[in-house]
């Protein structure tokens, strides 16, 4: 339904290009968060996480030579959920193992309950907020403080709209559309991630 | 919004009347269409436009609504917003922000080596750097490789020119595969380090641990010669003199580990390299050392060493110490002595159990030039129990060397005093046979003569029954080809018969031909008034294990087989004849009882593909243990299997591509057809991460998102869960056997056996089930067997109370054979006894004419349970369902 076409060539044709280091750093960008945060809601204490999350991305790194973009499934953050999801297991098994020893099963239980049922829901609602902080991140310096504002304290600060605008000084209608300026750019910055 | 409304509202000058008017106007008027909105949001609506919309946003709390819905709704921030807010999600730490700043160039060198995929030869010199000399294979750091001198499911051993000193080096690499679990690489670094902290004339110097291109390998020092396995093997019984001296080092070797703390546990002759020229030996591979306070990576109750050479506490899982290397040195004197291991057996088991209860052939009836002294020696190290044996290795070298400067010069030095031998190292059981450690079945069919892939399955179907050992050797033989013969003898029998031989306490082993062609092979055990029985059934023909049937494991048919007839149940039988190992549950590490099945679970797969002759699937599955389960206790046998494999010519793909896609994606249809939705898992991830340019990587995925979901119902885990659980509680470990129970309604939720457990719904808090009905015990009960016989097969229903017992199905698998009541009892009332399966009155009381007799009054609850559950684990849970809840007896 979008139409917005992006000149921005898809970063994973980009980071095929092996040796594009820029394409790598917005690669880290995005998915550095994304993967970290989820091990940590895993259970997985700040160095673990990120000894997980270099584990995850490097193996990425390995064999995206491989990996063909399929536009029809999306696949690539479903290939990437799963080498997330063997990765985590793999340490919070050895873990779980290692916690074991001293008699105690807490991260065993964590383990099963974390990695089972709720997972699929995790990964998703985490990529959802990582990437909305990562398209934040890049469009902000695209509007001026106001608008942002006014998108920012109605959406995310879960203000009441007549507050926000008296505050700045625009009328109800303008906190709307400045909103709308933000929300469509938004959209297209996270169009543009979403449909690799 | 309609132009007209937008008119009146820009008008200019409105009189106070007028802009109530409008206003009023503004308010009711036609709201624009929600289209008009969703262009605003999607940043499609002009400038112009947006200003008039503004205004009537102003005004208008319903278009206001719309935007606000419209903005929260998926296509826009959904709930992200609300997730922000929520102050429990781990912002970015000092930590993310340094992965972030760090991680570009990591994943660019990452990416870069990414050619370096498989670990095949070319990969290896791909994986090097380019050398300037072409006569090699590249450069790895300082060195320049020059060809590889080994491979193993560690990875590959190396020669090497260490060009700044210009010496030579062994260079041990650690495969790709491993390399990327962080586990598999600190145990490398950490065998390395250990290795590295002996300095010893006798001891392989470790040089340097290092890594290249994220894969860590070891420098070694390179010793030019051959392995005493190897000299063995081509001298055989080697003169005392060497035996003394090579002993002496080793001993002198294996003391300066222990002084620093570590166990070698895995002294075998192949470990001991005997350099060229001098006369130096050399042990080497620490690679299962460890040292002894690193608790965090001991497992306890596993076998980690080659059970050739092993010491009964390590063959039995138990904690070992640094006599557990001298029992093993002593086992290698032997074998230098006899030119052949102390014990041995055709199957892992056997020798296991021979090492835990046998004492080995005495020395001197196989060579006689060895001086009783010296086999007072070795009876000594080779004690059962560690506290009999020579206490340490710097006494056994002192020893040995004293006899040998004696034996060089007799005239000066006088003979050393005599080590007294053990009391009475004959059947001195250190336990009885710790089954926790059993690695059982397969390869006890024999496989051991057949050297090729066809061959093994040409054998398939051979069924060995042991019964009680009791003095007599009952031979039965169902298949006219085949010729018996014992003890390498003549051929005792011949064709359709059976016979009883009487023989004299000891071990025999009996050969089977078929055909002139070995078949199989096992050495028994008869004792003082016991009875041995041995059955070589008719092998099914090659055709009736076609393709197609052999593409599947039926998780429903499986039956289970007590194979030594020890008590424990030992492998899973397959429709078509194909047996998987299983070892005995406490083999489980009881802390982690569900990745333990699981790595069990893919053992036994691994065992029913080798069966087949499938062995790219069982390499897979082999290559799936060392990736998933690395601590787990089966990363020795995958280890070995996949060695195996080697040998048998089966080679990884180097171009993953090679094999054809179709081939897998057929197997995953099949497997998860077949309730194996396990199998189908591994299928597909090894799809996934194998196809990635052909349109079969998009299917797996699929398929692998909808197995994950759908795991949840694999019968096949829940049953084998199932299994361990009654298992443990026949073990009399209840705790864990309710640990069991509880995962299957955790991981297995959907499945048969979870409904089955959570009791139709009566429950939610499922018991281990604690046996039958209160009114059943009270006895008065009517049950009812109905039989169709055809041919062979028979097919019986029993019923108890109109409960079903056994479906057709079972009883046609078990009927033909009569043991069957044996190994009921057996396996399940192991810890009862024989005797007090029949004084407790458990459900089976007699056998006749091959059917089951049920005397149900006279059951005991604990019993029945399990007899019922025996009798058919999967199919029996309509029963069991019933009396999951009925209390304990």
């Amino acid at each position: 339904m979008d139409t917005v076409n992006t000149t921005r060539p898809s970063l994973l044709v980009r980071i095929k290009d092996l040796r594009d280091e820029m394409a790598w750093g917005e690669f880290a960008q995005l998915y550095t968060p994304l993967i970290y945060r989820f091990a940590r809601q895993s259970g997985l204490q700040d160095a673990d996480a990120s000894l997980v999350t270099q584990d995850v991305l490097v193996t990425v790194a390995r064999t995206i030579h491989r990996f063909e973009y399929n536009r029809k499934t999306g696949s690539f953050r479903g290939w990437l959920k799963v080498v997330t999801r063997s990765r985590l297991t793999d340490f919070l098994r050895a873990q779980g193992r290692e916690v074991q020893g001293t008699g105690d099963t807490a991260m065993l239980h964590v383990m099963d309950e974390q990695l089972d049922a709720s997972q699929p829901d995790l990964w998703e609602r985490e990529f959802r907020r990582t990437l909305f902080e990562w398209a934040v991140d890049r469009i902000r310096c695209d509007f001026e403080d106001t608008t942002w504002q006014a998108f920012w304290q109605t959406s995310v600060g879960d203000r009441e709209t007549a507050d926000v605008a008296e505050e700045l000084g625009l009328s109800v209608g303008a906190v709307y559309i400045a909103r709308s300026r933000v929300l469509a750019r938004l959209r297209q910055e996270v169009l543009d991630v979403e449909e690799r | 919004m309609t132009l007209f409304n937008y008119a009146l509202v820009k008008s200019e000058n409105p009189t106070a009347d007028q802009l109530l008017k409008r206003l009023i106007m503004v308010i009711q008027a036609a709201c624009p269409d929600p289209d008009v909105i969703r262009d605003l949001l999607n940043g499609n609506l002009p400038e112009a436009e947006q200003s008039e919309l503004s205004s009537h946003f102003d005004l208008c709390p319903s278009c206001q609504q719309q935007f606000d819905a419209e903005a929260s709704g998926p296509q826009f921030l959904g709930d992200v917003a609300g997730l922000c807010r929520d102050t429990d999600w781990p912002h970015n730490t000092p930590t993310l922000d340094r992965l972030i700043r760090d991680m570009p160039q990591q994943l660019s060198d990452a990416a870069d080596e990414a050619s370096v995929a498989t670990w095949s030869t070319e990969a290896v010199s791909d994986f090097l750097d380019t050398s300037e000399n072409a006569d090699h294979l590249g450069r790895l750091g300082s060195y320049e490789i020059v060809e590889v001198i080994g491979r193993g499911g560690m990875g590959i051993v190396l020669r090497g020119i260490d060009s700044r000193l210009n010496r030579v080096v062994a260079i041990k690499v650690l495969a790709p595969e491993l390399a990327s679990n962080p586990n598999a690489r600190r145990r490398f670094y950490r065998e390395g380090q250990a290795a590295a902290a002996v300095s010893h004339d006798n001891v392989v110097t470790i040089h340097a641990v290092d890594d290249h291109e994220r894969l860590p390998y070891l420098v070694m020092e390179f010793v030019a010669g051959e392995s005493l396995e190897e000299c063995i093997r081509r001298a055989g019984p080697l003169p005392v003199e060497s035996i003394l001296r090579m002993g002496r080092q080793t001993a002198l070797g294996l003391a300066a580990a222990h002084e620093v703390g570590l166990v070698h546990r895995d002294m075998k002759p192949a470990n001991i390299l005997l350099e060229n020229g001098i006369q130096r030996v050399r042990i080497t591979d620490f690679g299962l050392a460890r040292a002894t306070d690193d608790v965090s990576m001991t497992q306890t109750g596993t076998v980690t060493g080659t059970p050739l050479y092993m010491s009964p506490e390590q063959a039995g899982g138990e904690k070992i110490d640094h006599r557990s290397d001298l029992f093993s040195l002593g086992s290698v004197l032997y074998a230098m002595c006899t030119g052949r291991p102390a014990f041995r057996a055709q199957t892992t088991l056997g020798v296991i159990k021979r090492v835990c209860e046998d004492s080995p052939r005495p020395i001197r009836e196989v060579n006689p030039d060895i001086p009783q002294w010296l086999v007072d020696i070795i009876d000594r190290l080779m004690a059962k129990r560690p506290d009999d044996r020579i206490q340490d290795a710097a006494e056994l070298a002192e020893l040995l060397g004293n006899h040998l400067a004696h034996l060089q010069d007799p005239d000066n030095v006088p003979a050393p005093v005599g080590v007294e031998a053990t009391s009475s190292p004959r059947l001195r059981t250190l336990k009885p046979l710790l089954l926790a450690v059993l690695l059982i079945g397969a390869v006890g069919l024999g496989i051991t003569e057949a050297a090729g892939v066809t061959d093994v399955r040409e054998f398939l179907g051979i069924v060995l029954r042991l019964k009680t050992p009791e003095g007599t050797l009952v031979i039965e033989i169902e298949d006219p080809d085949v010729e018996v013969s014992i003890d390498g003898s003549e051929v005792v029998l011949a064709g359709i018969t059976k016979k009883e031989l009487r023989l004299k306490p000891g071990n025999y082993q009996y050969r089977a031909t078929r055909n002139g062609e070995p078949a199989e092979s096992e050495w028994v055990t008869i004792e003082r008034d016991g009875k041995t029985v041995v059955r070589i059934q008719q092998v099914p023909t090659e055709s009736s294990l076609r393709e197609g049937q052999l593409e599947s494991i039926e998780s429903s048919g499986l039956a289970l087989d007590d194979f030594d007839n020890d008590g424990h149940l030992d492998r899973i039988v397959t429709n078509d004849g194909v047996t998987g190992e299983i070892l005995h549950p406490p083999t489980i590490d009881s802390d982690d009882p569900v990745q333990s099945v699981e790595a069990h679970n893919l053992w036994v797969i691994v065992t029913l593909f080798d069966q087949k002759g499938q062995l790219d699937i069982a390499a897979l599955c082999c290559r799936e243990i060392l990736r998933l389960y690395p601590d787990s206790g089966f990363v020795d046998r995958a280890t070995e299997k996949l060695e195996q494999f080697a040998k048998q010519g089966y080679q990884k793909p180097n171009a993953p591509n090679e094999e054809p896609p179709s081939r897998f994606w057929k197997l995953v249809l099949s497997n998860e057809k077949q309730g194996r939705q396990d199998v189908a898992l591994v299928l597909c991830h090894h799809m996934m991460l194998t196809y990635l340019d052909s349109p079969y990587q998009a299917k797996a995925e699929q398929k692998y998102q909808e197995l994950e979901d759908t795991k949840k119902g694999s019968e096949g885990l829940a049953e084998l869960f199932l299994m361990h659980s009654f298992a443990f509680k026949a073990d009399g470990n209840r705790k864990l056997a309710e640990k069991m129970q509880k995962s299957i309604l955790r991981n297995f939720p959907k499945t048969r056996i979870a409904e089955t457990l959570r009791g139709r719904g009566r429950s939610t808090s499922p018991d281990v089930p604690v046996g039958p009905p209160r009114s059943m015990r009270e006895g008065g009960h009517e049950q009812k067997i109905t039989e169709e016989p055809d041919g062979r097969e028979l097919t019986s229903r029993s019923t108890i109370d109109g409960i079903s017992l056994l479906t057709p199905a079972r009883v046609r698998r078990f009927l033909p054979d009569e043991v069957v009541p044996v190994w009921f009892g057996k396996w399940y009332f192991k810890e009862h006894s024989t005797t007090s399966f029949m004084d407790q009155n458990f459900a089976f009381t007699s056998l006749n004419g091959g059917l089951l007799e049920f005397d149900v009054s006279k059951i005991d609850g604990r019993g029945f349970e399990s007899a019922c559950l025996a009798a058919d684990s999967s199919s029996g849970l309509g029963w069991l369902a019933d009396n999951v809840n009925s209390g304990g007896p």
